[in-house]
């Protein structure tokens, strides 16, 4: 079913949703159980090319890059309709959304010409080398060096919880271009082929058992000049532009994954059990709030305004929300997570340990709460 | 309506609800169109006056202007009536035991004659309408004695049968959604009022030689109280669209009903014992707030209800369309 140029939200809607149903079956993941890191990726690859081929994930990206255009929800309606099913994993099909903005953004427009397509066609897998082994909630103070040699430039350092390093061919760095004390001033950010000589990547096992993040170890790598995304030393703009996209346009499709996981819950549960009953509307309630607060900053992130400080709020609420709704499987199916090992338990297992992060990962919600209060409150900074 | 046009609507409430208080701002808002702006366009009138009425700590006939506009019955003329608002507890006003009457007035206009209550007999529910002057009518002063509250008891005798059966429970749960909405909007002004009192405290008060707003105890409880009214202010809004009219009332009152008690505690900590005085307004609003988070159900009593009921239909909705 096509759609036709510049299709509305609703229009797309309806075509993708046919197109879905058409092709469910290889649509669906074919893997046991949760699935490994590697086959949660290679299906999305799967997924992407026929997306991408079909036309639904060009849409919402700009025609400069391979896209066809229309409004970036769009892009929300897809990452909805296809967590929303469980058809991808939420914390993968997320990558787009977080660096593409950023290169289109930054990037050369001939590197961005190339690489963009690739990316939203699954061809490519690309990474985000930003946290460090003492640089963490103080992003700022990374050490991560890269030095000028010739027209390129020589990148020495160590990073830490790069999720997909291990199958990514393509990484967005912060290095180091100012003095130890430039603060986020001296930081520049550099797109990076993962296969350069002299970078080892180390996957790091979860507590949920899952190989997701990695160590990176940088050792004196060349990169070209025209890697540089943005201008020298203007690294932290693109990691707030990333930080941005990481804090609000992806939350939609992750709502919908919550709701999708709701609906389990609710067929899974001991009808009656009143416990059961008061997790899943209070469980609900926050992501009813949550998603309630995300539609706003998708509108106004399909009118051309940046996320902003506000997106720390919407940060703090879906981490609320997904703590609320794999913690009350946890609690309202007695023992499944504790002590079955049936493909449905192992799920939940992975997905209530995997939330535990989430008040941790992509800026703490203390960070949040820090930037709620001095940027959205305006209260002094504190010490 | 025109969006420029609702818009200044909104505001014009908005200044109508900060200014007037009691039954000043019942009569500024007969004066400005109220009823025809309920009938008309609900969702600017509730997202608005509500809000504006909370955040001012103020009150209104509003909350049983809606209830009696929001939700009308077929072929039948309420005017002149309130709705019974039930007692925390029940979900209906007549009862316990089919022969009498239970429920509250909140604000409502003092020369009404006739109320409207409705409970389930054996044979199913019905709305009936009471005159006033046969009840039991009690002012109720309780905790926050700023807000006119009338207990309302007594025998049926003579009622009036508007409507029962299947239509009866359809309007019912309509007419709660409507009164969940407002509630939950007045709480979100509530809880910008105490959050505003909090931050702007925290920012004059010295102590250990900075504004203890420099405190990072502080400043996460007040980002917390940031981050609940966010929430709370979008899901009401969320509830006004879609069509799970019922399920995303309650959802918001849930949310609602949570962050009140969330803002509540940390502005009182963080207002302390200034917080603490009968001089200080902080008072005002989490009395309010406290107050209001049981009309139509409070968040302990409505979240296990919220679950069943997405048990029920197989899963939850999506709310919040794009």
């Amino acid at each position: 079913m096509a759609v036709a140029d510049e299709p509305g939200v609703d229009e797309f809607r309806r075509s993708l949703v046919g197109w879905i149903e058409e092709h469910l079956d290889e649509l669906r993941p074919g893997y046991r159980d949760h699935g490994t890191t590697s086959d949660i990726l290679d299906h999305q690859r799967a997924v992407q090319r026929r997306l991408f081929d079909d036309g639904y994930m060009r849409w919402g990206w700009p025609t400069e890059v391979g896209g066809l255009g229309g409004s970036p929800l769009l892009r929300a309606v897809l990452g909805e309709e296809l967590t929303g099913r469980g058809l991808v994993h939420t914390s993968a099909f997320s990558m787009p959304e977080v660096l593409g903005p950023a290169v289109i953004a930054f990037a050369a427009p001939a590197l961005a010409a190339s690489a963009v397509p690739a990316m939203l066609r699954g061809d490519e897998l690309w990474c985000q080398g930003f946290s460090e082994p003492n640089a963490g909630s103080d992003l700022g103070s990374l050490r991560t060096s890269a030095r000028r040699d010739g027209d390129g430039w020589v990148i020495a350092g160590q990073k830490l919880w790069t999720s997909w390093a291990h199958h990514a061919s393509r990484g967005v760095v912060l290095a180091r271009t100012g003095t130890v004390e430039s603060g986020s001033k001296g930081i520049t950010a550099f797109f990076v082929d993962m296969d350069t000589p002299g970078i080892t990547v180390r996957p790091l096992e979860t507590m949920a058992g899952v190989d997701e993040f990695c160590e990176l170890f940088f050792d004196d790598i060349r990169v070209s000049g025209d890697r540089i995304l943005g201008e020298v030393g203007g690294g932290w703009g693109v990691t707030q532009y990333i930080l941005g996209c990481e804090r609000g346009p992806i939350y939609w499709q992750r709502s919908a994954w919550l709701l999708h996981h709701l609906e389990l819950l609710c067929g899974q549960v001991t009808p009656g059990d009143r416990d059961a009953e008061r997790l899943i509307g209070e469980a609900f309630a926050d992501v009813f709030a949550m998603r309630a607060q995300s539609r706003g900053t998708q509108r106004r992130v399909a009118n051309g305004e940046r996320p902003g400080a506000e997106a720390s709020i919407d940060k703090i609420l879906i981490a609320s929300a997904e703590q609320a709704v794999f913690g009350a499987a946890q609690q309202a199916l007695p023992g499944s997570v504790e002590f079955e090992d049936s493909p449905m338990a192992d799920r939940w297992r992975k997905e209530w340990l995997y939330s535990r992060a989430a008040t941790i990962y992509g800026g703490t919600s203390e960070i949040q709460r820090d930037i709620v209060g001095s940027r959205v409150l305006g209260l002094p900074w504190g010490a | 309506m025109e969006e420029s046009e609702r818009a200044a609507v909104g505001s014009a409430l908005v200044e109508l609800a900060g200014t007037f208080d009691s039954e000043m701002l019942t009569q500024a808002l007969d004066d400005f169109g109220w009823e025809d702006l309920v009938r008309s366009e609900p969702a600017v009138a509730v997202a608005s006056v509500f809000l504006a009425q909370g955040r001012a700590g103020s009150w209104s006939s509003a909350l049983h202007d809606l209830l009696i506009e929001a939700a009308p019955l077929d072929n039948q003329d309420l005017t002149g009536a309130a709705v019974l608002v039930p007692t925390p507890g029940s979900d209906t006003t007549v009862g316990p035991g089919p022969g009498r009457l239970d429920g509250l007035l909140i604000g409502a206009r003092s020369g009404l004659p006739s109320v409207i209550a409705v409970g389930g007999g054996g044979d199913g529910m019905r709305v009936l309408r009471l005159p006033r002057d046969e009840l039991d009518v009690k002012p109720v002063t309780g905790l926050d004695p700023q807000l006119p509250v009338l207990r309302v008891g007594g025998e049926i005798r003579g009622a009036e049968v508007l409507a029962e059966g299947e239509t009866v429970r359809r309007w019912w749960a309509k007419t709660i959604a409507s009164g969940r909405r407002a509630v939950a909007f007045e709480l979100c002004g509530a809880m910008e009022a105490m959050l505003e009192l909090a931050v702007t405290h925290a920012g004059d008060r010295h102590q250990f030689g900075r504004p203890v707003g420099a405190f990072q105890a502080i400043r996460h409880r007040l980002a917390e109280c940031r981050v609940a009214i966010s929430g709370a202010h979008a899901a009401a809004s969320a509830s006004l669209e879609g069509e799970e009219v019922v399920l995303s009332a309650m959802a918001a009152k849930v949310v609602a009903g949570r962050a009140q008690k969330l803002v509540g505690a940390h502005c009182q900590q963080v207002l302390a014992g200034i917080g603490f005085t009968a001089e200080h307004p902080f008072h005002r609003y989490l009395l309010r707030a406290t107050v209001m988070d049981r009309v139509f159900g409070s968040a302990v009593e409505l979240a296990p209800q919220l679950g069943r009921a997405l048990i029920a239909r197989g899963g939850p909705f999506r709310m919040a369309d794009l």
